[in-house]
């Protein structure tokens, strides 16, 4: 019996805890459902995968929803497109008004786009755009001419050409690395005086995958004059690689994002030149005013690209405090 | 030599349900864990109902829960094979991912039949499985370590096979299977439902089954007793292969654009489920039906957390939490024991 009291105990506690959990985090997440402003407009957003850039995207997303007095919810497939499959199921379920999908690397996820489809539901991609073209309007930046931007600024900066190293941040199928890799690749031939070597290591998007993967580039080439990564985090990692080596002053890096450190570093005016402006918190907010328009029944444009200048030294300063996260 | 009969029937008592020491026995098993999960299962489901206002209980939902089950659940059924004979497999998410990669490859690229596409998914998925399985019981290698290569190699050469993602949305045959719903139940579901059954009799009707849960309990035993037990440890990778295939194709055909990333970390639900069903990792204990059970409480816990708007952190915080506490009440139940 004395075990039996320790088995009801535990299963007691275990069941407190879960429902404790679920009431704090369901208060944390609901509550502006009754404030009087628009009480009846919810949407669901469905993440991808969440992380540095991705979670700015969801917050503006939310942030912005939130203004409107909607009720926003979002989720975090955590890189499984069934599990954003399932999310969506979810949101038709609660009979939701509108979903934002913030896709993320994938390609496409037609299930999520037919079942809301086949449930009337109008689907607002934000910076990511789907193969299958089922969804009601689309709001992101244009990753090739991003790069291309970032390719024209190391041309004039090297009228000489060089060597240039690029760090993709992978999987292979992530198009939205493979697009800012092709521009940038795209103006460095155009060039036709660079040696362009691309790293055969992912980065993963971040500052230690970026560092590995320039550590080995720097035990390969005695000669590096300029480096692209496929965004900023991964950048900071192959600038933080060529000062552990000692060759800081050979080379200058560049990335993609617009992340504030990134702004901070080109205002210092060290090795860390450009970076593309790729704004979540501008494409999250023009999102839900996409939405807006449609669930209105306002005329809206299905497709709607960005702007994402270039930041250097000549503009970095009107971008100071305005990029990704700290 | 004496001969040792490793599985024996253990005599019927004189009542068909009785409670002692705290036990619910039916028909002299023990299914106090069982009881334990369906209470889980049933206070979930009505705790759900008002914290998700009314969502929960409608059909669409059902048909969802059903649908988002089906690989968890075929894994898991796979899962626990191997579990039940003393191993582990790892490899299964990259299966997931290789079955279904192949079998969209095969369809568009190479233009076979959906069938033809879909049983060759499943094929390769049984031929992983029959290498894992040999790995470990000829070579008496450790299942953790063999699966785990065997997860990074088989992910590899779906990177190898294609980089980019496979496109099937075109082929209405192909998607069929994972979309269609009969009666408000999807077919992928009954499939797996028609496994689990399938599963379930092999396990406790046959002497192969009977064998697999006797190899996880005692070896030694199971050799003196004549049996193979290299032939009962390869039987079981490859039914986790076949499973893990099966599934594969099911999640490719629901989807219909088949990354090369498809089905990571699955396998970490499968064993989640079989823990939480009350399978044992060291071996020798474990029922479809417990497997089934855990199933279940995974994907009402996802489901009711997702329609009530829970962190996904939360979400991880607590399926930790949970699998703690099961395995936490198991090990106390079988000391008892």
């Amino acid at each position: 019996m004395k075990m039996n009291v320790r088995k009801l105990v535990i299963l007691v506690t275990v069941g407190l805890l879960a429902l404790g959990t679920l009431i704090m985090s369901g208060c944390t997440a609901e509550e502006p459902a009754s404030t009087p402003a628009d009480k009846s407009i919810t949407i669901g957003m469905a993440n991808l995968a969440l992380g540095d850039y991705f979670t700015g995207m969801r917050n503006a997303v939310v942030t912005a929803g939130e203004d409107l007095g909607w009720t926003v919810t979002a989720t975090n497939a955590d890189g499984d497109d069934a599990k954003l499959v399932e999310d969506v199921e979810n949101f038709i379920s609660q009979g939701v008004d509108g979903i934002i999908i913030s896709g993320a690397w994938f390609n496409d996820i037609p299930a999520a786009l037919n079942a809301a489809e086949a449930a009337g539901i109008p689907v607002v991609l934000v910076d990511r755009m789907f193969d299958s073209q089922n969804f009601t309007a689309w709001v992101g930046p244009d990753n090739e001419f991003m790069g291309e931007q970032i390719g024209k600024y190391i041309v004039t900066q090297l009228p000489d050409g060089g060597t240039a190293v690029i760090i993709r941040g992978g999987p292979p199928e992530n198009t939205i690395g493979i697009n800012r890799t092709r521009g940038v690749t795209k103006a460095l031939e155009a060039a036709g005086n660079f040696k362009i070597e691309v790293s055969p290591d992912f980065g993963g998007w971040s500052t230690d995958g970026g560092k590995i993967a320039m550590e080995n580039m720097l035990a390969r080439f005695s000669k590096i004059d300029v480096v692209f990564s496929e965004n900023d985090s991964m950048s900071f990692g192959a600038q933080s690689a060529a000062a552990d080596a000692g060759r800081s002053d050979e080379m200058f890096f560049t990335g993609i994002d617009g992340a504030n450190p990134a702004i901070l570093a080109i205002l210092e005016g060290g090795n860390y030149k450009a970076t593309g402006h790729n704004d979540a918190n501008v494409i999250g907010a023009e999102g839900v005013a996409v939405m807006a328009r449609i669930l209105a029944g306002e005329p809206f444009n299905k497709i709607n690209v960005m702007d994402s200048p270039i930041i250097t030294i000549e503009n970095a300063e009107q971008f100071r405090n305005a990029g990704l996260w700290q | 030599m004496c001969k040792i009969n490793p599985v024996e029937k253990t005599p019927l008592p004189t009542r068909f349900v009785t409670i002692q020491r705290g036990r619910l026995e039916v028909a002299g098993n023990d299914v106090t864990m069982h009881f334990i999960q369906f209470l889980v299962v049933i206070a979930l489901a009505l705790i759900a109902n008002p914290l998700t206002n009314g969502v929960f209980f409608t059909a669409n939902n059902f048909t969802n829960l059903m649908r988002q089950m089906t690989t968890t659940g075929l894994l898991s059924l796979g899962m626990l094979f191997v579990i039940l004979a003393g191993g582990v497999d790892l490899s299964v998410g990259s299966i997931v991912g290789f079955s279904a990669i192949i079998a969209a490859g095969a369809t568009v690229n190479w233009g076979f039949p959906v069938w033809v596409s879909f049983l060759l998914g499943i094929v390769t998925g049984a031929c992983w499985g029959l290498i894992s399985g040999s790995l470990v019981a000829w070579f008496k290698l450790a299942p953790f370590v063999v699966t785990l290569a065997m997860m990074t190699f088989i992910r590899g050469l779906i990177y190898v096979y294609s980089e980019i993602a496979i496109s099937t949305r075109a082929i209405p045959s192909f998607t069929a299977l994972g979309s269609a719903v009969v009666f408000g139940i999807p077919i992928s579901t009954m499939i797996m439902a028609i496994f689990f059954v399938i599963g379930a009799v092999f396990l406790n009707r046959t002497p192969l089954g009977r064998s697999t849960i006797a190899i996880g309990g005692n070896r030694e035993t199971v050799r003196l007793a004549g049996i193979s037990v290299e032939k009962g440890i390869i039987t079981t990778y490859v039914i986790s292969g076949i499973c893990a295939g099966v599934g594969g194709i099911m999640l490719a055909s629901r989807l219909g654009n088949i990354q090369p990333s498809l089905g990571g970390s699955h396998e970490l639900d499968a064993i989640a489920a079989c823990v939480i069903g009350g399978a044992n990792l060291a071996g020798g204990k474990g029922t479809v039906q417990g497997t089934v059970m855990g199933v279940l409480i995974l994907a009402v816990m996802n489901n009711l957390l997702s329609l009530r708007n829970v962190e996904p952190y939360w979400q991880w915080v607590l399926k930790g939490m949970i699998i703690i506490a099961v395995v936490l009440l198991h090990s106390r139940s079988q000391k008892r024991g």
